[in-house]
Parts: structure tokens; sequence; C-alpha cells
């Protein structure tokens, strides 16, 4: 490109950052607190002070001190240990589903406006028709249906997000097609492709970056969910939502730290992605605000 | 075109619009017992024990050995009569199941969304009307947090803090205390009938136990109302019209309320059809967490016990009555909003 | 109440300010004029003079992050700002407002009649029985025709100039002393505008009624207003008689800006002040030289575009009459933008078109450059026959790029992830695939600079620019692969008149330079009037008359024509003579 014309974009995104996290800190924390959690997550095995699934039957029901940061289970398994690893497997899980129902989503709903007409109409109903089931039932089913793993519950949290990006990138692409700049752009001799790589997709993002941030936290919610009613992953692997059901049937006898912290770590973790969605979104109803 | 024709015939239109939707739900509902594991001919079979030559007669009787298309056919002629199957698990016939235990969904979701509602709109409006002060901040991250909170989640924390540590509320066991007698059935919805045979202490203790489990269904919700609510008086506020409003000289109640709220409020009109689809699915954990004797706990406990014909039920139900409250705030909207009115 | 002889409404060194996102921004700044009663005073800015921010705040409808710094404002006799509830008082009773952009300033779900009434039972005098009657009567008095069964309408089932009499009856509702219009006919049809502003003028007349005029455009104030205030960066440059203003003003700032206002018997270049006026008298043309006694460039024969053509057989018809509600019938039905119109373009022509809205002037530049399909005709274009060619693969065309658009949204009609330099060069690379960098770099500068925009700013995005700036890309953009054709869709009608001058004296220049030929499409007439030698003036999808400019105006042989050259609020023939 040009030397003398690089932009004055980073400094002017740089600041504009800055007075919206003034304006906002809880989304600040937000911030931060997910590039934390990932690390954590992702370094889980090697800083997991003990054996997540190592039962210690001497040390049964311990509450929260000394060695045992979040205390033990009723089989003596350090629960710390366990949160982080339930964590590392929650995020894989949540971001490779949201990743699959992003790129389906996006591709799907951003080519049925493009093209307009008859499939943008037919795409719009099959939404539709999938919107009218409670989408968690219709992972419960899918799990029930594929089997008890990971993949299926990945794939069942996909499935489940897919018709918000179908309908968003939908929305947004036919927003954008009637906007003046896109005839200008065909006026300046760009192919119908041409527009959609060059203009709509760079001016769709901002949107579906929004929904992809909320789509973690609800695909985290999810898995955990599906988890906690008995579906998809069964105990003993370490994974939040079966944590919580365990720890749910301790808590009326008193044993609050087994269903107290995995529930506070699933409930930070969802809220970050969400506070980090709002604050995007406002970010984006600034510029577009014009 | 009159007035009242112009609404007649939107009302027409969008009834006549929801059968290609209700199709699309059976086609769905059909491939999912499809798909679901298992023989489909055991399910409707007489019971968990039946023989090979039971199932191949059960088979032939259901016509499952003929191709797709009719079977599809037949499919809709049953659904249409009621006929949804039988479930292994109850040994009745899975629309009685349903008959049964709707009343107590309903009652819960109702309330729920009820509460969700008095609580998210109000403060939808404070944190509008003080939009960018710390109230306003506050409002949104407490609803943030409800949404982020799962139903268990937050379901497993209130039956700690309100029946363990604080006592608050009774066990979360059932609709009202195991030890009181029901009144007569009337309605089905507890609190109406205690109300109907004037049982007052039967009406304390069932709203004492449907507190928990519809503060939990509604926290879920109160975060997108509220953002919808704040938005839309946000808007409104800042519109044409109200400094028309304004400037006229028109007083603080028609200013603020018959022109403002009334058209703030249409999109959480909206809003409310779209949120429906969560409390459904939140219903299921939430009557697992509470032991709520519902539809949700009943297709949860069929669908782990493999006992498929009750969840595709289930299923249709929970679609149909999506269907129902979307159909309604579409035509609710119209009466309001002209606009939506023309073609 | 008023002695005889005191001002009705006295403001003193007003000031007001808003919150923003850099800092408090000063938007009036000691602002000081008086009305008397009857009186109608026009105040007259550009954008961002802060005229519309200092009639809010006299009665208190200033945006919550608005502020009134310091002044007095006087309303016969009484002191408005200060204690609250005496400026809430006041609206709608005796200082009552309209608005720009009427329909959005109407609730959009309650009646017209009920929004009179809800205006009329403010005053409080009037019983709600009284009220329907009283509301028939306003919306009578401002010639709404038909009004009873237009009572019981929404709306959007209005037009613009209707919508803007219901608000005009809504303020009057309650008799008040002093009416403040905000623009209230910018974005409303020349005649409607006419129409709306003799209303007015007469109600104010006969009524008694002061008016405080807000506007843009001179011409208005200049036929509706006994004196004039001048505003500029919030402050007032000068207040007086419209005609000692107009004519003999002392001040820099008015004298451009009347200036600049385009009329009968100003020739472009007087649109700019003296000092710049010379870069632009070029009288020979350089560059390409014009194409002598060729063959026409352009040449549309029996046009044509219909929207949503639908055959509905029969036995549906009946059905669907029923649930649409409108007459759906055997043949087609549809709207018919453009009906069976034909011109010719001599290379280096400038022609213009020109017409109200739904005249269907801009599918008409739609189909000529090739960005809309036409039903039916003949499109012929330098030999070839490019309305045979779709428009949806014409962007592949070696043609595409010698038919370009100028498009009337500055800042819309820019990619907001484009920077300056990325949207000039767009075209060029998708016309000039092989070339290299450095000469792709040349190429924008030089364009960048026929268009008169500064090339230190190619790096910034649309949104960092003013509004004559982005106009200026456009028009870089369009130039930057050397088009012979340019359509230009109301390039100018969204600047301000001072930009506009300048704008229009740079495609002057170019057109005379580089030899190019352009259709100016535009609802100005006078605008047309400065930059074409030709045009034709289109109605609801017809051609109504095409001609020399000079014959169009002097000798209009339609009514219609004649219709619209009446509407132009022009000034006052006194003001031509004066060359300042």
């Amino acid at each position: 490109m040009h030397r003398h014309f690089v932009s004055t974009n980073i400094s002017e995104r740089a600041n504009q950052a800055r007075r919206v996290l003034a304006r906002n800190p809880v989304s600040a924390v937000a911030l931060l607190f997910i590039p934390a959690l990932t690390a954590l997550a992702v370094l889980a095995p090697w800083i997991a002070p003990f054996d997540p699934d190592a039962t210690d039957l001497d040390h049964v029901l311990q509450g929260p001190a000394g060695l045992h940061w979040f205390g033990t289970d009723q089989v003596g398994r350090d629960v710390f240990s366990r949160v982080l690893v339930a964590a590392r497997l929650d995020l894989a899980i949540a971001v490779s589903a949201v990743l699959l129902s992003f790129v389906i989503g996006t591709v799907i709903g951003g080519a049925a406006a493009f093209y307009g007409g008859l499939p943008d109409r037919l795409i719009g109903r099959l939404t539709d028709v999938l919107m009218t089931f409670p989408l968690f039932v219709v992972a419960m089913a899918m799990v029930a249906a594929l089997g008890n793993s990971i993949q299926s519950i990945v794939l069942a949290s996909a499935v489940v997000n897919l018709p918000f990006f179908v309908r968003l990138a939908r929305s947004e692409i036919s927003v954008l097609r009637s906007q003046q700049f896109v005839e200008a752009a065909r006026a300046g001799g760009n192919s119908e492709w041409q527009i959609l790589f060059d203009f709509m997709i760079p001016n769709a993002l901002p949107t579906l970056t929004v929904q992809v941030s909320t789509g973690l936290g609800w695909a985290v919610l999810n898995a955990a969910s599906l988890s906690f009613i008995g579906l998809g992953i069964r105990p003993p692997t370490a994974e939040w939502g079966i944590m919580v059901a365990e720890g749910a049937a301790n808590i009326l006898s008193g044993f609050w730290w087994l269903a107290i912290f995995p529930a506070t770590a699933l409930t930070l973790t969802v809220l970050s992605f969400n506070l980090l969605g709002d604050g995007l979104r406002d970010v984006i109803d600034v510029r577009t605000r014009r | 075109m009159t007035r009242n024709s112009e609404i007649w015939r939107f009302i027409l239109r969008r009834l006549l619009g929801t059968l290609p939707l209700l199709f699309g739900v059976g086609v769905f509902t059909f491939v999912l017992v499809r798909v679901l594991p298992g023989d489909p001919a055991a399910y409707y079979a007489t019971g968990p024990m039946a023989t090979h030559e039971e199932i191949a007669q059960v088979r032939t009787t259901l016509g499952l050995d003929r191709p797709l298309p009719e079977q599809l056919a037949r499919y809709f002629k049953d659904i249409s009569v009621g006929d949804l199957g039988r479930s292994l698990v109850t040994g009745q016939r899975v629309s009685s199941d349903l008959r049964e235990r709707f009343p107590a969904s309903f009652e819960l979701t109702f309330v729920a969304m009820l509460l969700a509602l008095t609580l998210s709109i109000p403060l939808g409006i404070a944190a509008a009307v003080r939009a960018g002060s710390w109230i306003d901040h506050l409002i949104r991250f407490v609803g943030t947090l409800g949404v982020s909170m799962p139903a268990f989640v937050a379901g497993v924390v209130f039956i700690f803090i309100f029946y363990f540590t604080l006592g608050l509320t009774p066990e979360p066991i059932d609709r009202i205390d195991p030890f009181m007698i029901k009144p007569p059935a009337v309605t089905g919805l507890l609190l109406i009938d205690c109300l109907l045979a004037g049982d007052i202490p039967a009406f304390l203790s069932s709203l004492a136990r449907l507190f928990l489990p519809a503060l939990t269904m509604a926290i879920i919700v109160i975060a997108p109302l509220m953002r919808m609510t704040r938005a839309s008086m946000i808007a409104v506020l800042s519109s044409d019209f109200i400094r028309t409003a304004r400037a006229a000289g028109m007083g603080w109640w028609k200013v603020y309320v018959s022109y403002g709220l009334r058209n703030a409020l249409l999109p959480v009109l909206t809003t409310i059809g779209l949120v429906v689809s969560s409390q459904l699915g939140a219903n299921v954990v939430v009557e697992k967490v509470f032991a709520w004797p519902g539809v949700g706990s009943y297709a949860l406990n069929s669908l782990l016990a493999s006992d498929y014909a009750p969840v595709q039920g289930y299923v249709l139900l929970m679609a149909c009555v999506y269907v129902v409250i979307n159909t309604a705030v579409d035509i609710l909207y119209a009466l309001v909003d002209p606009r939506v009115r023309i073609n | 109440m008023t002695e005889q002889g005191s001002p009705l409404l006295e403001v003193r060194d007003l000031a007001v300010s808003f919150e923003a996102d850099g800092g408090r921004v000063r938007a009036v700044d000691g602002v000081s004029l008086s009305i008397m009663p009857g009186e109608t005073l026009g105040i007259v800015g550009e954008s961002g003079s802060g005229k519309s921010v200092m009639a809010y705040s006299l009665v208190g409808l200033l945006a919550s992050n608005g502020r009134v710094d310091r002044g007095h404002v006087r309303f016969e006799g009484q002191e408005l700002l200060g204690k609250r509830g005496i400026a809430a008082a006041v609206r709608g009773r005796g200082i009552a407002f309209i608005f720009q952009n009427p329909r959005a300033a109407l609730n959009p779900i309650r009646s017209v009649g009920d929004q009179v009434r809800d205006a009329i039972e403010t005053a409080g005098r009037v019983k709600r029985r009284d009220s329907a009657r009283r509301a028939l009567e306003l919306l009578e008095q401002v010639r709404i025709e038909r009004a009873k069964e237009r009572c019981g309408a929404f709306p959007h089932e209005l037009s613009g100039g209707m919508c803007q009499r219901v608000l005009i009856a809504m303020a009057l509702a309650a008799e008040p002393r002093l009416l403040i219009a905000d623009e209230p006919t910018t974005g409303l049809d020349v005649t409607t505008q006419k129409v709306i502003m003799d209303t007015l003028y007469e109600l104010g007349a006969r009524e008694g009624l002061a008016t405080l005029l807000i506007t843009h455009d001179i011409g208005l104030a200049a036929r509706y207003c006994r004196r004039i205030a001048v505003m500029c960066a919030g402050k007032v440059v000068e207040t007086g008689a419209t005609s000692d203003v107009l004519e003999r003003s002392q001040k820099t700032y008015t004298q451009r800006l009347v200036a600049a206002t385009p009329r009968v018997g100003r020739s472009l270049t007087d649109l700019l002040p003296p000092a710049e006026r010379a870069a632009f008298d070029v009288k020979t043309p350089n560059g390409r030289p014009p194409l002598a006694n060729a063959a026409p460039l352009l040449d549309v024969q029996a046009i044509s575009k219909t929207f949503g053509i639908r055959r509905t057989a029969k036995p549906f018809a009946r059905l669907s009459r029923w649930f649409g509600g409108r007459d759906v019938g055997e043949t087609a039905i549809g709207h018919h933008a453009v009906r069976n119109v034909s011109l010719s373009l001599a290379p280096g022509a400038r022609f213009g078109i020109v017409g109200e809205s739904g005249s269907g002037k801009t599918t008409m530049s739609r189909m000529i450059a090739r960005l809309l399909d036409q039903t039916e005709g003949r499109i012929t274009f330098d030999g070839c026959d490019i309305g045979a060619m779709p428009s949806s693969s014409f962007a592949a065309t070696p043609l595409r790029r010698r038919i370009q658009v100028v498009f009337q949204d500055p800042l819309g009609s820019l990619n907001p992830r484009f920077t300056a330099y990325e949207a000039i060069l767009n075209p060029l690379r998708r016309s000039e695939r092989r070339l290299p960098a450095d000469v792709q770099e040349e190429r924008v500068v030089q364009a960048a600079r026929q268009a008169g925009f500064d090339s230190g700013l190619l790096g910034r995005f649309p949104h960092q620019l003013s509004g004559g700036q982005q106009a200026r890309i456009g028009i870089a953009r369009a130039l930057v692969v050397k088009p012979d054709l340019l359509i230009l869709d109301e390039p100018t009608s969204a600047l301000d008149v001072s930009v506009q001058a300048v704008v229009l004296n740079q495609l002057s220049l170019l057109q005379r330079q580089l030899g190019l030929s352009y259709i100016l499409v535009s609802h100005d007439l006078n605008v047309i009037r400065l930059m074409c030698d030709r045009v034709m003036v289109m109605r609801s999808g017809r051609m109504v008359e095409c001609n020399d400019v000079e014959t169009i105006f002097s000798a209009p042989s339609d009514s219609y024509t004649r219709e619209l050259i009446a509407a132009i609020p022009d000034l006052p023939a006194s003001i031509m003579e004066k060359t300042q």
C-alpha cells in the first residue's frame, strides 16, 4: 500500500477504546478476566495442584483449607483442580461450538440475504421453524440421539446457536444491500462477490462479533446445563455442570463448597462473555449513531 | 377500507401464516423420533417386555414398514386428533399425561413471566431516565448477572440461601405442602383453585412454594426485557414526536405515558414473544431442581428413561405454545401500531 | 401583557452549550434579538450556526446534555429562563413550534385527529365534545382536503406536506402569539413548500401571529420575512430589515452567504467571493478537445421502468384482493416509475433533469448508469447498445468505467471501512488491474486534486471529514477512471450553500478541462440553470418538456413547469444587480 496514507485509524481506535472503558469499568474487568481465564484453562493440566481424578478416601468432604483451596468432594478429589480442568473442557466445547455455528451461520445467512428471492425466504422460514422449539430442548434431544460424548455436545450447541447467526447475518446483509455505498461500489466496477467481501462483510463484522461473545457465554451455559441434567458428559469427568449436580445433593447437608465453587466459576465465565458483548455493543452503537 | 376490516384482515393473514410454521414443526418432531436411538415400534408397544412378534405386529399396525411420506401423513393425522402415543413409564396416553401436568408448568411459567415483567419494565424505565449514571450501570449489571447464571445454578443458590440458610421458604418439593389437602381441581392452576375454594392456608402454601422456582425462571429473562425497555425508552424520549408533544405544552402524563410509554413498550412486547423460548427451555431444568410436577420434568424423565413418545409430544406441545404466544403478540402489536397492518 | 410598542419576545445575551465527547461545546454564544407582535423574523444560517439550538432553548426544549449558560429571555414581559415551570407553561399557549421532518414529528400510533385534539385540550379551555369539532375546524383552516376523512388517518398514511399542515394545526390550537418554525419546509417538494409557507403567512397575518422562521434558505427568508438575523458559529452577525441585510450588508459573512445563493441572473463564479473567482475563470479548455459534430454520446429511446409487476390468475385474484386489500387483477400491475422517456446527449453536453419527488428522475439516472434494468426501451452509448447488457453483469464490461456516478448522500455513498484513498482507488483497481502501485498513487492524487480534495487528508475515514470533503471524495472516485459521461445525482443538495458554490464551480471547471459530458439530476432549478445547457422536466415518470435552459426559464411551454418556476423562493430582483 501507500506509505503516506496509512490511516490515523489506530490512534483513533485506541482513543475510542479508552473512552468506552472509562465509561464502562465493569466491561474493562470482563476484558481482563477472559484472557486470564483462557490462560488458566489452557495451562490447567500443568498448574493443577492435584490430579483431578485422584480419589483420597482419607480426606473426604473437607472444607476449603490449607492445601485444598476449594475443599474436597465426597470421594476426596480436590475441588480446585477439578474446577480448573473443567474450565478447560467447557471453554473448549464453547469455542468449538461457536466457531462452527459462526462460520456456517454467517455464510448461510449472508448468502441468503445476498441472493435474495426464494432461497432467502426459504432459509428465513427454516430458521423460524428451528426457533419455535425451545432450543435447550433441541439440544437435549440431539445429545440423546447422538449419544453421550463431547462431540455430541459440541454439535448440539452449534446447532442451537446457528439460527441466531443466520438471522443476524441475514438482517445485517439485507440492510447493507440497500445502502448507497454498495450501489456506488457497483458503479465503480465491483462484481457482486467483491461487494460481498470488501464492502458488506467488513461492515457486518462488528455486530457479528457481539453475537460471538454472547454466543460463547450461552455455549458454556448450554454445555453445563446438559451435563447437569445427566446428558452428554458423564461423571467422573470434571465438568462444571456435573460438579454442581453432585454438589447440589450435598448442599442441603451443609457441604456448600462442592457446588458453590464450580457454580461461581461458571457464572463468572458466562458473565464475562456477556459483559464483553454488552461493552462491544455500546461501542458499536456509538459508532453507528452518527 | 375501514379500520376494523383492516385489523381483521391482518389477524386472518397472520393466523394463516402460522400454518406453514406448524407444518414445519410437525415435520421436525417426526424426524426427531426417527432419529432418536432405538426402534420406534418398541415405544408404542404395550410395554418393555414385548416379544418380537408383538413388536412386529405393532410395527405393521403403526405402519412403520410403510414408506416415509406415508408415515409422515399418518403422523399428521394422528397428531391432529390428539393421539401422541403412549408412555412406557407411566403406561398412559401421552396426551393425557401432558394434559394432567400442563397446568403446573403453565402456572409456573405465567407467574415467572409476570414477575419478570413487574421487575424489568420499571427497572428499564429507571435506567433509561437516568441513562449513563451509576444507577443505570448497576441495573444493567444486575440484569446481565441474572442472565449469566444458569437456571440450575440460580435454583441451587436460591435454595441454599432462602431455604437452607434463611429458612424463609419451604422445602423445594411439589407445589404445596404434602400434608395439606389440595383444593378441588377446577382449572388445575393451584393458586386459582385455592382462591375459588376460599382455602387461604393452601393458597399461601402454594404461593410460598411457587416463589423460588418462579424467581429462578424470571431472572433469566429479566436482562433481555430490561435491556429492550431501556433502549426503547431512550429512543422514544429523544424522538421528534415527544418533542412536539412537549412543545405543544401537553402535560407530564400525556407526554411520557400516553405518547412515550405506549410507543416504547411495543418493542418490549415483541421481546416477550422471543424470550418465551428461553423460558420454556429453562423450564426443564427448573422443574428438575425444584421437583416440580410439570411437563418439563415429565419430558426429561422420559428422555433419560429412553421413553421417546412423551418427548415427542412434549416438543410438539412446546412448539405450539411458542407459536400461539408469538401469534398473540403479533396481533396485539398490530392492534396498537397501525403501521404493521399494511401489507 | 405587552404594552404598545414593546417587543413580544426579547432575547439578551443568550449562551447555550452542550456536553459532547471532547468536552463542552458552545452552540450559542451571546445572541440578542427581539420580535414585535405580528412580525415575521427570519433567522438565517448554515449548519452549525446554532439557530435551531437557540430556538429550542427559548422554551426549555433542549436535549438533556444541553444547558443554558447565561442570558435573558422575556416573553410578553415575563422572564422565561430561571424559574422552572415558567417556560413549560408558555409552551403551546404563548409560544408554539413546528419542526423539520413532519412525519417523524407526529406520534406514529395515534391518529392525526386525536393528536390535534390533544393539543386543543392542552389549552384547557375546550371541553371534550367540542374539541372534535374544533380539531376539524383547524384542519380545514390549514387547507387539508377531506378533513373529516383525514381525521382518522395515521401519519404514515399522509404525505410530508400534509403532516406539516397537521403540525401547524396543532401549533395553532391554543392560539399562541408567537410561532417558531424550525426549517419547516426542508425535505418537502418546492411546490408543497410554497403552499405551506403561503398558508403560514396567511394565517399569521390573519391571527396577528408573530413568526420566527429558522432556515438555511435565504430565498425563503427573503420572500416571507420582514426582518432577518444572520447567524454564524453561535453568534448573530447582523440583524435588520430584509432588504438592508441582503442588499446593503457590510459584513463579509453575510455578503458571502448572499452571494453563494444561486438565483436568476447570476453566473457560477458570481457565487464565490471575489478573491476566489480567479481559479475558476478558466476560459479556454485544455486537455481533451470536444468531439466536434460526432454522433450523440448517449441516446435514450422510449425508456420505461415499472416496478413490481405481478400477474395473478383469475381464481386467485378475488382472494388476493380481499387479503391484500388492493386491486390485484389479472394483468400486470405495478408502479410506473418512468414512462416512455427519450433523450439524446452530444459529447461535451451539460444536461439537466429536474423534477420533484416521485418524478422518476432518480430511476432515470440509475437506468442510464446501468445500475438498474429498464423494462422497455433502448439505451445506446457511443454506438454500443448498453440497454441490452443486464445491470448485474455491466460491472465487468470495459464500458463500466466510461459512465460514472456521483451520488446524493455524501457520507452514505462511502464505505465506512475505506479511507479516502482506498475509496478513490477502488474503481481504478477494478478497471485497470495491472497498474503498478506508484502509478495508482499518482492517479489517485491527481483525481483528488481535480476534485479539490486536500491530499493530506487521504488517510482519513469518512466520518472524520466534513460534508463537503465527503462530497469531493465521491467526485474524485468518479473521476479517477477518466469517464466520458458523469451522472450527478443531487451532488450538492446535502451541502451548505457556501460549500455548494465551491463544489459546483469545481465541477464546471472539470467539465471544461476534461471535456466531460454530464447529466445533472436535481430538484433545484437554480442549480440546473447555472450548470446545464439543456434541461428535461419530469413529472410522475413522464417527460413534461425538454429544451434549452434559457427557453425553459423565460418561456416555459407547460403549466407544470411554470408552477415549478413560480414556486422557487427567489431573491427580489433588486438584489440581482448588486455585485459585491
